[in-house]
């Protein structure tokens, strides 16, 4: 066949904001989309270097099918370098090194029907750099009657985004902090296109919770976290989950300490005060604020241990004291 | 501040590395405007690496549990 090229093609692509131009057999940022033959490839489809059946909770979802267990998989690589990364080994690691399994959509969607998960989770890394894989397994899933979640930084162009988001039930979106600066310098992306994509999120109507780490002198400055409570509020509603994350030392922040339990109280607390209505600090075992409260009247609804579900008492969606609506996706539970 | 052998100043990026990424950095520059560029059409087509190593070995139960202490 004719070839007419004679110059190499630069590939750019359009996944997310980086947009990178990559050269012939070159990976973009991420490492894991690369130019072979001046064509975009994507290099982890259908392999994965994680595979858990883990509580639905400890995405987190805590509005969204409580106790439901999700066959949670990553595929290698991230396009952000959070100098935080709880989860370095595989979001940093080059795919050609990475100990990869293959996991083909359909194999996927058998082996959640196969350990008795109704949901599977695209997380752990990012599921943007492994869109086509996550788009294809989205829909094998739905075949067998699976859901699909996403948990993601968000960091990702509006178009694909919406597309990946009209296959998947439920997001669970980090913001890791309100500080385009931040984003800048410690995990080489921006603030703005992430909160497009929780913005778009709410708008192709999905469920919808959102994460935070809070990291010791990096994004725990109460005046950013008040100002993420505020954008999170007017433009997602107050009833959103939030969930303040407690940091454990991790990859170039093994310096920092954790997070102190009286630092997660005040996020918790300023994120009250801004209006929000169901909030939560994550990875604090047996904090006050792990069970799901009636916001109108205080009662006790949804039990937890951890990520573990004790109870839950619920009524139609409906809190049983007060009758108020509790915003989530309850199924046949309540 | 404290000298090396070689003149340059301890903790400092030496020059001529220093030259060197600049060249690099500036052919780079250079290369992508020159380059005729393909905006990719997603969904991109999968590509099953070449080089991984250590080979790929189906997914068994036992590694379905080895994730368990991810955060996500
Ligand atoms: S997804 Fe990867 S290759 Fe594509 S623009 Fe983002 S970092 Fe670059
Ligand atoms: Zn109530």
């Amino acid at each position: 066949m004719e070839r007419r090229e004679i110059a190499p093609v630069l590939v750019e692509c359009t996944l997310c904001p980086k947009q990178c131009r990559i050269p012939e057999g070159r990976s973009g940022d991420c490492r894991v989309r690369i130019n072979i033959d001046g064509r975009l490839r994507a290099s982890t489809y259908g392999t994965v270097v994680a595979a858990h059946v883990d509580p639905i909770e400890k995405k987190p979802f805590f509005h969204f099918h409580p106790g439901a267990t999700a066959l949670s998989i990553a595929a290698a690589g991230c396009n952000l370098h959070c100098d935080g990364c709880q989860n370095w080994e595989i979001s940093q690691a080059n795919p050609e090194e990475a100990e990869a399994h293959p996991l083909p959509p359909e194999e996927l969607a058998r082996m959640a029907a196969r350990e008795g998960a109704p949901l599977v989770a695209f997380t752990y890394t990012d599921p943007i750099v492994y869109y086509e894989y996550a788009c294809d397994s989205a829909v094998a899933c739905a075949a067998r009657g699976i859901g699909s979640v996403l948990v993601t930084a968000g960091y990702a162009n509006d178009a694909p985004i919406r597309a990946l988001f009209r296959l998947v039930k439920a997001a669970t979106i980090d913001v890791k902090a309100f500080d385009d600066a931040f984003y800048r310098s410690h995990c080489g992306g921006g603030l703005k296109p992430v909160l497009n994509t929780l913005v778009a999120a709410r708008e192709e109507g999905i469920w919808l919770e959102v994460s935070n780490l809070v990291v010791p002198g990096m994004t725990d400055d109460p005046v950013k976290i008040g100002e993420l409570c505020r954008w999170v509020r007017q433009n997602l509603g107050e009833d959103v989950p939030l969930h303040f994350l407690r940091f454990a030392p991790h990859y170039r922040q093994e310096n920092l300490p954790a997070t102190p339990v009286a630092t997660m109280d005040r996020a918790w607390q300023i994120a009250r005060d801004a209006g929000m209505r169901y909030v939560y600090v994550g990875n604090v075992p047996g904090h006050a604020s792990e069970s799901t409260k009636c916001a109108s009247c205080g009662a006790l609804l949804i039990e937890r241990a951890g990520y573990r579900l004790l109870s839950i008492r619920l009524k139609d969606g409906r809190c049983p004291s007060c009758g108020g609506v509790i915003p989530g996706v309850f199924g046949g539970q309540g | 501040m404290k000298r090396r052998d070689d003149g340059g100043v301890a903790g400092a990026i030496p020059r001529r590395t220093f030259l060197a990424a600049l060249v690099t950095a500036i052919a780079a520059v250079l290369a992508a405007f020159a380059l005729p560029v393909r905006r990719a059409v997603l969904p991109a087509s999968p590509a099953v690496l070449t080089v991984s190593k250590p080979p790929l070995r189906p997914l068994t139960r036992n590694d379905l549990y080895r994730a368990h202490d991810l955060a996500g």
